[in-house]
């Protein structure tokens, strides 16, 4: 179970990595690896941005200067003033390069190298500046004077004839002799006064693409190791050097390359943007591109790129070291969790065997305190548990063997009733089904002499006797049995119902109970010429009705079982022994023998039938009474020369 | 002449006591018979004590006991009877209500010769009567 546990854990952990890294599909978090990569261009763009624009600003300065230094009146006037000249020259001589050296010194010429020379020295990038005679086709002059004079080799034709007075003309183009790259910016001369556009010549500035492109294009350490930013023109031919060498290992030139990258395709197509591609060696970049416009239908790509391993790479090996404190972390928990759930599981483990044992029927085993706080509280909760079960279990027990033991008692007590009864009550039955059949013989007798035509007198002493002495002997014996079935079964209920009577404890004035009794047996007591001496007795605790019974039982006894001999005396007393009172009720009556002493209190024993008329229940219902009271009564006797009962009640206690 | 065997009931109930007489004669039993109505009574005739008749010494004696009779009881008289040498050898029927088999073993190990529970058939007593080899006269009934 607590693997699952550690495999949950551990798992939790990873996908927890997981989502980080990666995000949680269809939400906006995209996790880590996307937003690194977002950082990488945002920071890509930003580069590519702050570059465009200083580059853009860049050109703006040379495209400004340009127009300016071009609109300058003096120099279209010295301009048009040194073209009539050589014109003038030419004429004379036929030869333009030595007409050209003829006007070389003339004042409008040294203007104008004046001129030149402090415009190509407003910025280090300037490298030269060149006025294009147009009619001509021919460098009309130049800083570096070894061209002044030349053909124009150089020069795209597309410059000179795309020239326009609205806008400066940018290009960047190749050298036809070197393959160099040469950046330059053209506008037009125009002749001075005129309303019309009308081309006397070209100002071109030539601007050093190193000076100006590579400071430019240099990507620092922001972009790493393999950051880069490139230039390509309208036909993604490079035009600055790559950084890294290609595919094949050459290193690509400006002019001579051209990029079939995406990124590149896509910014010399004038779009912007970023990308995750290959760049032109191949190797998976995240590159953002824009573009420069130059002129209407012209402008630069520019590329701002960097590898996508280089970018990922810081990331993923902080991911690679987060992934190992993960698992050195999971590692850990997993063992203390062992530890843990080890050391819980033996406390609930010996716990567990302790309930066994219970289960089992063991009460007196006891858990072992231990372990955490709440297997501790669990252990002494479980012993106080048991401890109480025992107890439980022992009161129990003890209350079942009461239980069962009054149960024996009562079941021995109804078996013997049962035994009794069925006996005595058998006896009778036996008359009345002997009698019963003795009618019939004699009704069947009489019917035979009934029947007789003629009736002898021995027929008819027999019919008389039949009639008068037989049937009514018979019946008689009949009745009496029946009566004495009554008898019995009343006695049986009476017991019965003794039996179920409430007790209602209260104390009892002894003295004044025997004067009660004294009072109903009044009497017979004088009948019978008896003497009866009522001492002093002690109070009892107990049901006064039934009290009463038992000693109005005993009186009776003693009345019935008087000797003729003397006279009778009846004393009746009382002391407490212990936690009892002793009442004792004595005679001098007939007694009777040891043997008896406990069959009379047998149901329906009967000592001496012919002397009582009683139903044998007498001392049956005293013993039960006073059993009923938690007490108990036994007889001592001689015969001739008398009884003596003793009735023991529980003493009262101090709290009633 | 053959001596006639005087029968002894020991029996407390006047009812079951005429019932019995009166079917005695029935079967033709017409041997003398002494009533006693109590174990005490039957016990002071055998072994003489106190007032009352008292057994002959050469007369047999047929024993029906009952066994629940007040003052001393069937069982009690039995044991008594069985206990002394010249009593020992008298047939003795116990004649009672209880068909308690506890009872009964009792009666046969203290050494009653035969158990009869009541109602009587009176047919079986007679057999069992004779069983015990007793030759009781019979008087033709006219």
């Amino acid at each position: 179970m607590f693997i699952a546990f550690t495999l949950l854990f551990a798992l939790s952990l990873t996908s927890i990595q997981f989502i980080e890294r990666f995000g949680i599909p269809f939400t906006p978090y995209t996790g880590r690896e996307s937003h690194e990569k977002a950082n990488a261009f945002s920071s890509l763009s930003l580069t590519a941005d702050l570059k465009k624009e200083r580059l853009e600003h860049a050109i703006a300065e040379f495209k400004k200067d340009v127009q300016m230094f071009s609109r300058e009146s003096r120099l279209r006037d010295s301009v048009y003033t040194m073209k009539n000249d050589i014109f003038a020259k030419q004429e004379q001589t036929g030869d333009n390069l030595t007409a050209i050296r003829e006007v070389k010194n003339t004042e409008p010429v040294n203007y104008i190298h004046q001129y030149l020379d402090r415009i190509n020295s407003t910025y280090p990038a300037y490298s030269r500046v060149d006025i294009l005679d147009v009619d001509k086709s021919t460098i009309l002059i130049s800083t570096d004077p070894s061209r002044d004079g030349t053909e124009l080799v150089d020069y795209p034709a597309s410059l000179i004839t795309g020239i326009r007075p609205q806008d400066p003309t940018i290009t960047m183009w190749k050298l036809r002799q070197t393959g160099r790259p040469t950046f330059t910016v053209a506008y037009p001369i125009l002749n001075p006064e005129e309303e019309r556009f009308s081309l006397n010549s070209i100002l071109i500035i030539h601007i050093n693409t190193d000076t100006i492109l590579a400071p430019l294009l240099h990507t620092g350490g922001g972009l790493g190791e393999t950051g880069e930013a490139l230039l390509i023109n309208h036909d993604r031919e490079i035009l600055s050097p790559l950084k890294h060498p290609l595919q094949d290992g050459t290193t690509a030139k400006p002019f001579l390359y051209k990029i079939t990258a995406e990124p590149a395709r896509r910014a010399a197509g004038g779009e912007e943007g970023i990308i995750s591609s290959k760049d032109y060696r191949g190797i998976p970049v995240l590159a953002a591109y824009r573009y420069l416009p130059l002129s209407a239908d012209q402008g630069w790509g520019m590329v701002v790129k960097r590898d996508e391993a280089e970018i990922f790479n810081s990331f993923r090996q902080s991911e690679f070291q987060r992934i190992l404190f993960g698992i050195i972390f999971v590692l850990i928990t997993i063992l203390l969790t062992t530890l843990l759930a080890n050391g819980l599981t033996h406390s609930l483990d010996k716990l567990s065997r302790i309930a066994q044992q219970v289960e089992m029927g063991n009460l007196d085993v006891r858990a072992e305190v231990s372990g955490t706080e709440e297997t501790r509280t669990l252990a002494t909760t479980l012993n106080s548990m048991l401890q109480r079960y025992q107890l439980w279990n022992e009161e129990l027990e003890s209350l079942v063997q009461q239980q069962t033991g009054q149960l024996r008692e009562k079941n021995l007590e109804l078996e013997q009733i049962i035994h009794i009864t069925s006996h005595d009550l058998r006896s009778p039955l036996v008359n009345i089904q002997g009698f019963s059949s003795e009618l019939t013989g004699i009704f069947r007798r009489v019917n035979e002499l009934n029947n007789k035509e003629e009736l002898s007198d021995k027929d008819r002493i027999e019919l008389d006797d039949l009639l008068k002495k037989d049937a009514p002997e018979s019946l008689s014996y009949i009745q009496k049995s029946t009566k004495k079935m009554d008898t019995l079964l009343r006695g049986l209920l009476k017991l019965s119902r003794l039996g179920q009577a409430a007790i209602e404890n209260r104390l009892i004035d002894m003295n004044i109970l025997m004067k009660e009794i004294a009072a109903s047996f009044e009497f017979q007591i004088k009948e019978k010429n008896v003497t009866l001496v009522v001492e002093n007795l002690p109070p009892a605790m107990g049901d006064s009705l039934q009290i009463n019974q038992v000693f109005s039982n005993l009186i009776d006894n003693a009345l019935k079982f008087l000797d003729p001999e003397r006279k009778g005396t009846i004393r009746v007393s009382g002391e407490q022994m212990d936690d009892k009172i002793v009442y004792c009720v004595s005679d001098n009556g007939l007694g009777f023998f040891e043997e008896f002493t406990n069959k009379i209190f047998e149901l329906f024993h009967r000592l001496d039938p012919s002397k009582s008329s009683g139903d044998g229940l007498g001392l049956t219902i005293v013993r039960k009474i006073v059993e009923r009271h938690d007490g108990e009564v036994w007889a001592e006797s001689k015969p001739n020369v008398g009884t003596n009962f003793y009735v023991s009640l529980p003493a009262l206690s101090e709290s009633s | 002449m053959k001596k006639e065997v005087i029968i002894v009931v020991a029996e407390d109930d006047p009812g079951h006591m005429a019932l019995l007489q009166m079917n005695f004669k029935r079967v033709g039993i017409l041997n003398e018979v002494i009533h006693f109505e109590n174990g005490e009574d039957t016990l002071d005739f055998f072994f003489g004590d106190g007032e009352g008749p008292h057994r002959e010494p050469d007369t047999s004696y047929l024993l029906l006991l009952d066994i629940r009779m007040p003052k001393v009881d069937g069982i009690d008289v039995l044991k008594k009877i069985k206990n002394n040498e010249a009593t020992r050898k008298m047939p003795t029927i116990m004649l009672t209500t209880t068909d308690d088999p506890l009872e009964i073993d009792k009666c046969y190990d203290l050494g009653c010769n035969n158990y009869i529970v009541k109602p009587v058939q009176y047919e079986n007593f007679v057999n069992a009567v004779k069983q015990l080899g007793l030759f009781l006269m019979v008087m033709e009934i006219p």
